[in-house]
């Protein structure tokens, strides 16, 4: 069409619509199924759903290197709920993982080669990595009808081959079979994960000869894993939940070794083979030590002891590397040389802990590189398998204690452990061998947020005085932000900051405390008016004791199905002092609550004193999660929380 | 055969003239000597700032090449200060296009300098969105990969200094193609029309201040040059002509630009230094038609005169395609053919409308060929007609144009009852034609009326008028009452929008059910979209669509009213009236819903009403807010109406009513609250009016004391005692 109108209608014109009644068709309740789904609440919106979803992943040894590989062949077939629009798929691919086919199956199971493009596939937070997708068009689709296409992937090495997820990411799975042809020489063993609560079935079948073997020599013994499952919900993507091995269902491959005549390999066959794999990778990087030094006497250069040195180096890493994310082949899983990162000022996890492994070594720590899976993980080192971890970080031995260093914390201080490594199980760099250990798990109130303010009234206002203290992860929040922050708005935002970017709360004599110090409490100090807060009747004035109102609208949604995970471990004080004015009395008070289960306790305590009126309000979340069984329970508490927030305190003139 | 072989050489030529100039390219790349960019230290009054641009220069350079092509080379330089982490950051990664030439040294603070290794860089892949600031505009992003570096040595307290080059050659079959790099800000850099050629307007203010820029042209002879400096922003430097080369050279220099600034009421294009240039291939140029604003190739053309726009604007409106598309839609809309020319007009509009929008609201209709459309409907009636030619407020005045992208057009008819001019310009989806599309309002224009030929077609300026405020209104009605145990509030709100108000209004609440531009078509054999009769999985498709869109827009106005209160339920909508029938319609819906966040207690008799907070949040300047840099514009004058009708809960009483009554009238606006209580009755009304769409500088507190008025009453509260009576 010509430019004075932009159609968003574009009318495709290929082969595959001459066999249209082929390659769409109804199955004998394909056309009832979508019926029921389109009076569905959950599913009304949804233009396709998965009527069915096939997997299958037979094994091989490669001819000529002797090396396993995996075949996974997928079907799918997807049922329209709304005519005329066209079903996109994806199929991820990386280094490791080939594409072989991507094929639309008509109803007489003739297959025709269906076009893809590709693009790069970037987290955020990733500066290179190597995954890939492949998206793909089905032909326009009409209501009640099914399409089918499929897709072979190669995976040439099963180090890298994982785990399976059975949800698709975004439709319904009508029914859905996941098998894995496990060939006699392949040891491997399958761990089932999140699969209790499914309408799901696993049947195993010991060894029988292979049917898929097409074009072999010899037809292999297998033992076959047969997971049916139906009636399957797209994984949920909620705002902080757990990670996708915490809660959707799942298996987990545990390929062991090769035993066949002539073949005897170990892959990852106990955790020692994990190791060994990751110690052989770090030990061929070559790490320059001379060209290192002159660096590490600068930064030493005025520590004199231990201690100093142990805080000089970590908090120099911290300000002078920048952390860049690498996620490409090997070099996911090998460090960049030391020498290298600190020439460049910018490394991923592995190099920035390999850096400081060798400076540590220069001041004569014991340190070592260490291998963790962050919280989003939900596996240990008991199963040998590369997603068990992560992260890549620094441990320092000194005597009976172990510093556990993530240079890609910034402003984080030497003691305190981020939430996402805290109580997590490590792996750490011992010879041939390794060391297990975990993370300390700190209390909430090291994350301490204490606000005391103390005010009065002033004509139609509030002016008070107040002091705000950062403790741990609250601490190290502030001043990560604030330095990320251009100087030039540094002033700006702060003042946003502390007043809640409030017109009403205006603030001044800020006393600043230094933003780059980690070791201590943060503490600001400053006086303060609120406008537009109080109102005054008939010689009496209506005044709020809590103007912060934390979690005031934090509700949680009813159909929310995974546990509410934070950043941090919360924990936060507030004490306000009214100073009643003379010649005034307190009329009316809000009245305090308490409520405490095995997530979180909120009190509220309000009491007069003389002429003072002492407003106390802690909330804690012991671990920084609030379980899904807990979050009814949190809305009402909530509830009542609101109440208090929303009673004002009165005050009348002494007559 | 010869042919296609021909065909395949020609295309590989350029190919491999390029590898050829690569090495000069390289070659001719090292840093120059320039005593700019020997600055090392940052004046004092920007010692707080984050980075400072010390230096910066862009060459373009664009000359003849062998035969019929053109070479074309941009390159720029800058020398950035970091000084703090942020702009480290900012800094860190650096990404440039596959052909380009690129160096980046940094400098240390003890003056050491480290050469970067650009042959680190990795391809960021196909289709991976690449910042603003460094992608290139001619690029085509689905055959090339863009590079990109992590910058290394990097620390607070460095420069860095990059250069980075492109080369290009072309045949300037069309238009003559710039490509750039290195600009600190890319958005509104920008503008272009598949036809007429490019233009570049460069913002020379960015988030950094910057000491000095050089801009160098050095322009093969034969090409059209333009070129205006805005917004204070020096003159242009001829300095001189390469016969050799068969180039012209000038020279564009600005020093102590400060940053620029987030404001409130603001069109960037109207507030910082800027420049914007266009060049033109001469051949395309016939004599007689002229495709383009255009001087001549001895002198640059630094303003557009009234005859050079007579002649412009009439060939671009009366082009084969217009003329083409006029036909072919008339014949399909069938106009109606009123005596009355207002009638007429608003008939061609509704049509138009209908026509451009019948597949969904993403549309458009330019505005060249809206006017043209005009033209030719009322060419052989007796009537005032003029094309209203003009600049969009937003870019600036019509006075400063320099290239054709800026216009934009519209028409206006007299009317044969008052003798009153009519304006039309073209609309949204859901817009009618009072909705003038605020653009050219109150601005200085021209009236061209074309006649037969071109001496009988004359142009003159004029002034759009400005809209009333009466013109765009959000009028709100809502009767409010007290839910169980005064634990919410019932919401009833009947919202009604006019004007420019109404086409915004419409996109978010008019479905195809209650709207069908398609209705107002009559029905035309062999389109697929106009069939009347549907086959059944026609209309079930359209039952389904109808299903999702019209849930969709219950969350989506939920999310709305979420926005503003907390609330306990969203129970329903109607939209009662899709105002399209005529320019005074009102588009209206009604809406009812649970507010719990509105109403407090102080003990258990008393109850606290945050009234202000319906009447939705209102602007609250901050601290920065007040000072202000430039002139403030408005979009367009308009009115917000709310009345609340508040039903006191028996046995309760209302105080604090006088603190909520206000009133405040300026050169910006108007705020007036009026409270009225007639037994369990209280009504509440406040009327906001902008009264202007531009206030100089200076007047900029007059605009914070009507916001801060409606800023107050937002945060009004009243009271409900319980009394005995």
């Amino acid at each position: 069409m010509k430019r004075f109108f932009i159609f968003l209608f574009f009318i495709q014109f290929t082969i595959l619509q001459t066999h249209a009644q082929t390659i769409s068709y109804k199955t004998k309740d394909s056309e009832r199924i979508a019926k029921k789904l389109r009076l569905e609440d959950d599913y009304v919106d949804d233009l396709f759903v998965i009527y069915e979803s096939n997997t299958t992943f037979n094994f091989e040894l490669d001819d000529e290197t002797g090396v396993p590989y995996a075949i996974e062949e997928t079907e799918i077939t997807i049922l329209s709920l709304l005519d005329y629009t066209k079903y996109q798929g994806a199929v991820y691919t990386d280094l490791n993982t080939e594409l072989l086919s991507i094929q639309l199956i008509d109803k007489n199971m003739k297959r025709y080669s269906l076009n893809y493009v590709s693009g790069s596939y970037q987290n955020s937070g990733i500066f290179h990595q190597d995954g890939e997708y492949n998206v793909i068009e089905l032909p326009s689709s009409t209501f009640g009808e099914v399409m089918k296409y499929r897709f072979v992937r190669k995976h040439n090495d099963l180090k890298y081959l994982t785990s399976h997820y059975f949800q698709s990411h975004r439709y319904y799975i009508n029914n859905g079979e996941v098998t894995l042809n496990i060939p006699e020489w392949l040891d491997a063993e399958i761990l089932d994960k999140n699969l209790k609560n499914l309408k799901l079935k696993k049947d195993i079948d010991e060894p029988k000869k292979s049917s898929k073997s097409k074009g072999k020599k010899k037809e292999e013994a297998l033992t076959v894993y047969k997971y049916s499952f139906k009636e399957l919900d797209p994984a949920p993507n909620e705002v902080n939940m757990p990670g996708p091995s915490h809660v959707l269902p799942h298996i987990v491959f545990l390929f062991k070794g090769i035993n066949k005549v002539g073949v005897q390999t170990s892959l990852l066959r106990e955790p020692i083979d994990l190791y060994s794999w990751y110690k052989s990778l770090v030990d061929s990087v070559e790490n320059d030590s001379l060209e290192l030094y002159p660096i590490y006497e600068s930064i030493v250069e005025n520590a004199s002891t231990k201690d100093e040195k142990l805080k000089a180096i970590f908090y120099w890493l911290q300000e002078n590397i920048r952390y860049i994310a690498f996620e490409d082949g090997i070099a996911g899983f090998m460090p960049a040389s030391a020498h290298s990162v600190c020439k460049k000022r910018y490394g991923d996890c592995k190099g920035m802990a390999n850096l400081a492994k060798e400076l540590y070594k220069m001041a004569g720590f014991d340190a070592r590189l260490t291998w963790i899976g962050t919280k989003r993980i939900a596996y240990d080192y008991t199963l040998p398998n590369l997603a068990v971890d992560n992260h890549v970080i620094c441990t320092i031995i000194e005597g009976d204690k172990k510093y556990f260093l993530d240079i890609t914390e910034d402003y984080i201080a030497i003691d305190d452990y981020a939430e996402r490594i805290q109580g997590r199980p490590v792996m750490i760099e011992n010879g041939d061998s390794f060391l297990i250990d975990t993370i300390p798990v700190a209390d909430s109130k090291t994350n301490m947020v204490k606000l005391v303010k103390g005010f009065t009234i002033s004509g139609d206002k509030i002016v008070g005085k107040a002091y705000e203290e950062f403790n741990g992860e609250s601490k190290t929040d502030v001043l990560r932000s604030y330095n990320s922050i251009s100087s030039n708005n540094q002033e700006e935002a702060l003042e946003k900051f502390l007043n809640n970017n409030d017109k009403n709360y205006s603030i001044k004599n800020i006393k600043k405390p230094d933003l780059n110090e980690r070791s201590k409490p943060l503490v600001f100090e400053y006086e303060y008016t609120l406008e537009h807060a109080i109102l005054t009747f008939n010689q009496q004035y209506f005044i709020p004791l809590d103007y912060e109102k934390n979690f005031y609208s934090f509700d949680f949604d009813k159909d929310r199905v995974t546990d509410y995970l934070f950043n941090a471990k919360y924990f936060k004080v507030i004490s306000n002092t009214f100073f009643v004015p003379k010649g005034w009395e307190v009329v009316h008070l809000p009245v305090g609550f308490e409520a405490e289960n095995e997530d979180y306790s909120i009190k509220v305590q309000i009491v007069q004193e003389g002429d003072q009126v002492k407003y106390v309000r802690e909330i804690n979340i012991f671990k920084g999660v609030i379980q899904k069984k807990n979050q009814l329970k949190w809305n009402q508490d909530l509830n009542k929380l609101r109440e208090v927030y929303d009673d004002f305190m009165v005050i009348g003139k002494i007559n | 055969m010869i042919k296609k072989i021909i065909f395949y050489i020609a295309l590989l030529l350029p190919v491999l003239t390029y590898a050829k100039d690569k090495e000069v390219v390289k070659d001719s790349l090292y840093f120059d000597e320039d005593d700019n960019f020997n600055i090392s230290s940052v004046p004092d009054k920007w010692h707080n700032e984050s980075a400072v641009i010390l230096a910066q220069k862009i060459n373009f350079e664009i000359s003849k090449g062998k035969k019929t092509t053109y070479t074309q080379y941009i390159t720029t330089r800058i020398r950035v200060y970091l000084k703090d982490k942020s702009a480290v950051e900012e800094f860190s990664e650096f990404y440039f296009a596959p052909g380009d030439e690129a160096i980046i040294k940094i400098v240390k603070p003890d003056g050491t300098e480290i050469l970067l290794d650009m042959d680190e860089a990795i391809s960021v892949g196909k289709s991976v969105t690449i910042p603003n600031f460094y992608r290139k505009a001619s690029l085509n992003l689905t055959k090339e990969e863009y590079k990109k570096l992590a910058i290394s040595s990097l620390n607070k307290g460095d420069i860095i200094d990059y250069i980075i080059r492109s080369k290009d050659e072309f045949y300037p079959k069309k238009y003559i193609k710039i490509s750039n790099h290195g600009e600190m800000r890319y958005s509104n850099d920008w503008t272009w029309s598949e036809k007429l050629g490019y233009a570049h307007r460069y913002e020379l203010a960015t988030k950094y201040p910057k000491l000095k820029q050089t801009i160098h042209f050095e322009i093969s002879d034969d090409l059209y040059f333009n070129f205006k400096s805005k917004n204070n922003a020096p003159d242009l430097e001829f300095l001189g002509d390469d016969e050799e080369k068969e180039t012209k050279k000038y020279k564009f220099e600005i020093q102590n630009v400060e940053r620029t600034k987030d404001q409130y009421f603001m069109y960037e294009d109207r507030t910082y230094p800027s420049i914007m240039f266009q060049f033109v291939y001469r051949k395309k140029i016939k004599k007689k038609k002229v495709h383009y604003l255009v001087g001549n190739t001895t002198e640059v053309l630094t303003s557009i005169d009234q005859e050079m726009l007579k002649k412009y604007a009439r060939t671009q409106l009366l082009n084969s395609d217009n003329k083409k598309y006029y036909n072919h839609i008339k014949e399909r809309v069938k106009l109606v053919k009123h005596k009355d020319n207002i009638e007429f007009a608003k008939e061609i509009y509704q049509k138009l409308q209908s026509y451009a929008f019948k597949d969904g609201p993403n549309n458009y209709i330019s505005s060249n060929f809206f006017a043209a459309f005009y033209y030719y409907a009322f060419k052989n009636r007796d009537v005032d007609f003029d094309i209203v030619v003009g600049v969009s407020k937003t870019y600036g005045k019509v006075e400063d144009l320099i290239s054709e992208v800026e216009l934009t057009y519209g028409v206006r008819i007299k009317s044969d009852q008052n003798g009153e001019y009519v304006y039309f310009f073209p609309g949204e989806a859901y817009s009618t034609y009072d909705d003038k599309h605020y653009r050219l309002m109150g601005t200085e224009a021209y009236a061209l009326k074309i006649g037969k030929n071109y001496n009988k077609t004359s142009i003159k300026p004029i002034e759009v008028p400005n809209y009333e405020p009466a013109d765009n209104q959000t009028v709100v009605n809502m009767r409010v009452s007290v839910g169980k145990n005064f634990n919410w509030l019932n919401v009833n709100a009947e919202s009604s929008y006019k004007g420019e108000f109404k086409s915004i209004a419409g996109l978010n609440t008019i479905t195809k059910s209650e709207f069908d531009h398609n209705d107002r078509l009559p029905e035309i054999k062999g389109f697929l979209w106009w069939k009347v009769k549907k086959s059944e999985k026609e209309i079930r498709y359209e039952e389904h669509l109808l299903d999702i869109l019209t849930r969709r827009r219950l969350e989506r106005l939920e999310e709305q009213v979420e926005s503003n209160y907390d609330i306990q339920k969203y129970h329903e909508f109607e939209l009662t009236n899709t105002g399209m029938e005529g320019p005074n319609e009102w588009l209206s819906y009604k809406e009812r819903y649970n507010v719990t966040d509105l109403i407090k207690t102080a003990g258990d008799s008393v109850y606290i009403f945050e009234v202000g907070r319906l009447i939705t949040p209102q602007i609250g300047l901050k601290k920065d807010d007040l000072e202000r840099v430039g002139d403030i514009y408005v979009d367009y004058e308009r009115i917000y109406d709310y009345t609340i009708e508040f039903i006191i809960p028996k046995g309760y009483k209302v105080f604090g009513l006088n603190e909520i009554r206000t009133k405040l009238d300026n050169s910006a606006g108007s705020f007036e609250s009026k409270v009225i209580q007639n037994k369990n009755k209280l009504i509440i009304r406040t009327i906001k009016v902008y009264k202007t769409n531009y206030l100089p500088e200076s007047q900029w507190p007059d605009m914070i004391h009507f916001l801060d008025k409606a800023y107050e009453f937002s945060q009004a509260k009243i009271l409900l005692i319980k009394t005995d009576d």
